[in-house]
């Protein structure tokens, strides 16, 4: 009895030191089902060994990638209703893939490893839609614009193309305060609904002009950042509780902006041309702390001489201000479609400390239904050397990180 | 070379049973608790380092590890491939129990590269295993509710898809 005691009762670093050494989150799964003692020493999302998994939608019977990829890290997965041609990848998070159904306007939730599915409240409840006639053909929807009123129509395929630009959950859709925040509309706006939400409800902002680029779940809040570096943060609870009143509001209570860019990168604020030249991600760090990257577009790099692709910064939430950071230190970072996040990738030969992990999420560009090439890569920081994934491929369905 | 090991100081070990090992003072420089002990102590350490939570078993495996790797450490250009070998034997010659021993003992006696190969071998060990092998292979006891386990399983339900028959 002593050594089985010996064992439950083991030391967390232990343990830890451990789950260092597995092969894959399945593995670590499982170690937290051994024992309630384990699973609550051990955090539902470990800090380390969260291989990131790049998702190359459609490529089951492309034989040009089979000898670029080495085939063992090459896990099929078959999905009997999902057309590359008809989704849309808007998210990914929890293991979960959120994409737009174009035919539909479903917003829908699929789960690669379980290949389950469920559905978010779809485009034609966002707040900007004022009605919708689904059999009028390519006069769908009459919408109204959120900047001065002005109320136009536009036909259903077009309008679930273009209508998200991102959507991010709190959690996997099984947990009782499941969240979901989308960024809609070309201008990016934010809305937020629950599971079994009939319709998606805005986020009014204190200005009317932010345009946000990201947003993430992070210590029961949300972060969105907007275009000019503004980062705004809200309760995720005051939200979910105002989402449960009846009758439901037509509004959530504002944002508000808790840090704005001080020490930009220099040539940030010369032009538009250049704002939208660059994505922006912001994460939440293990350390408690938020962190910004800007990533230059092959266009910015060469007419406005930006030697780094990309820029990160750390807040400091006391004096609300951004600084350069020069080195990720011992963590990488996911950006794209998915949430973005940092990760500490211990040992694991698939992931590197001090590397940006990135794939392309220009909107506009994967809409136009014609495969393109996509801006995806691994950039070691410490050197700014680049490995560019699959450069020469076009993919009528963009990769994106599948991050279990 | 062989001269200098000759004439090198020897340290006492003793474990739960009181058998004693001298044991190198460059090897002990490996077992952070013991060289703690040494480093603690004004004079020099002549009476046996008394290990109360080391049992004679798992101190003579710990030993030959370390004994070992100094000596392919000694010859650099066949080191790795020699030390290679040997850990693979010296992994596949424990059972589950002596594995688990080891981890406690080499925790205990804090020795960084073996409890490193030894975790590692418990991460080949558990590889792709059911919760219940998992279970088995630790000793212990399940204490879900049904219930409370299947609700766990149905949130992770992927993790359990095509894991190996125990």
């Amino acid at each position: 009895m002593a050594e089985i005691d010996r064992w439950s009762n083991l030391h967390p670093d232990l343990l830890y030191q451990i789950t260092e050494h597995l092969y894959s989150y399945h593995d670590y799964i499982r170690l937290r089902l051994v024992c309630k003692e384990w699973n609550s020493k051990l955090s539902s999302i470990p800090n380390h060994k969260r291989n990131p998994w790049l998702l190359l939608p459609g490529t089951t019977h492309d034989s040009s990638l089979s000898h670029i990829l080495e085939k063992e890290q090459i896990y099929h997965v078959m999905f009997p209703d999902f057309d590359i041609n008809d989704n849309l990848i808007r998210g990914s998070c929890h293991g979960w893939l959120i994409t737009v159904v174009i035919s539909e306007g479903a917003i829908r939730m699929l789960n690669p490893f379980t290949k389950t599915h469920i559905d978010l409240p779809p485009v034609s409840t966002f707040s900007d839609v004022v009605r919708y006639h689904p059999d009028r053909h390519g006069d769908e929807y009459v919408l109204v614009d959120l900047y001065n009123d002005v109320i136009y129509n536009l036909d259903a395929i077009s309008f679930h193309k273009y209508e998200i630009q991102k959507i991010v959950i709190s959690s996997p859709p099984n947990n009782d305060d499941f969240m979901a925040v989308a960024i809609y509309k070309e201008c990016g706006k934010l809305a937020v609904c629950k599971l079994n939400d009939k319709r998606w409800t805005h986020i009014p902002t204190e200005q009317m002009l932010t345009f946000f680029q990201d947003v993430i779940f992070f210590q029961d809040k949300i972060y969105a950042l907007d275009d000019d570096t503004s980062l705004y943060e809200f309760d995720k609870k005051v939200i979910m509780d105002e989402l449960g009143k009846k009758p439901r509001p037509q509004l959530v209570p504002l944002l508000t902006s808790i840090g704005g860019m001080c020490e930009a990168p220099p040539p940030a604020k010369l032009t538009m041309y250049y704002t939208c030249s660059m994505n922006k991600y912001v994460i939440g760090c293990v350390d408690g702390s938020l962190l910004m990257i800007v990533k230059h577009n092959d266009w910015a790099m060469e007419m406005l001489h930006v030697c780094n692709k990309f820029d990160v910064f750390k807040l400091n939430k006391n004096s609300k201000e951004w600084s350069r950071m020069h080195s990720l230190e011992d963590y990488a970072v996911m950006i794209g479609y998915n949430s973005s996040v940092q990760m500490f990738p211990g040992k694991s030969p698939y992931c590197k400390r001090n590397h940006i992990y990135y794939t392309d999420n220009q909107v506009v560009l994967h809409t136009l239904g014609k495969p393109s090439l996509q801006d995806m890569g691994i950039l070691n920081l410490e050197d700014t050397n680049t490995n560019e994934i699959l450069p020469n491929v076009e993919w009528v369905c963009p990769p994106t990180w599948l991050l279990p | 070379m062989s001269g200098i090991s000759d004439t090198e100081r020897m340290i006492t070990l003793k474990t739960v049973e009181g058998t004693l090992f001298d044991v190198k003072s460059s090897i002990a420089k490996d077992i952070k608790t013991v060289q703690a002990f040494i480093d603690d102590s004004d004079d020099d350490v002549t009476s046996p380092i008394p290990l109360p939570n080391v049992f004679t078993r798992e101190l003579s495996r710990i030993l030959d590890y370390l004994n070992n790797h100094h000596r392919f450490r000694s010859d650099i250009e066949k080191a790795d491939e020699e030390m290679a070998r040997y850990d693979a034997e010296f992994a596949k010659s424990m059972s589950h129990e002596e594995l688990k021993a080891l981890i406690l003992a080499a925790n205990y006696l804090n020795v960084k590269d073996l409890l490193e190969f030894l975790n590692q071998t418990v991460a080949d060990v558990i590889q792709n295993k059911s919760v219940e092998f998992v279970r088995n292979f630790f000793g212990i006891e399940n204490d879900y509710t049904p219930e409370e386990e299947e609700k766990l399983r149905n949130e992770n339900e992927w993790a359990f898809n095509g894991v190996e028959q125990d």
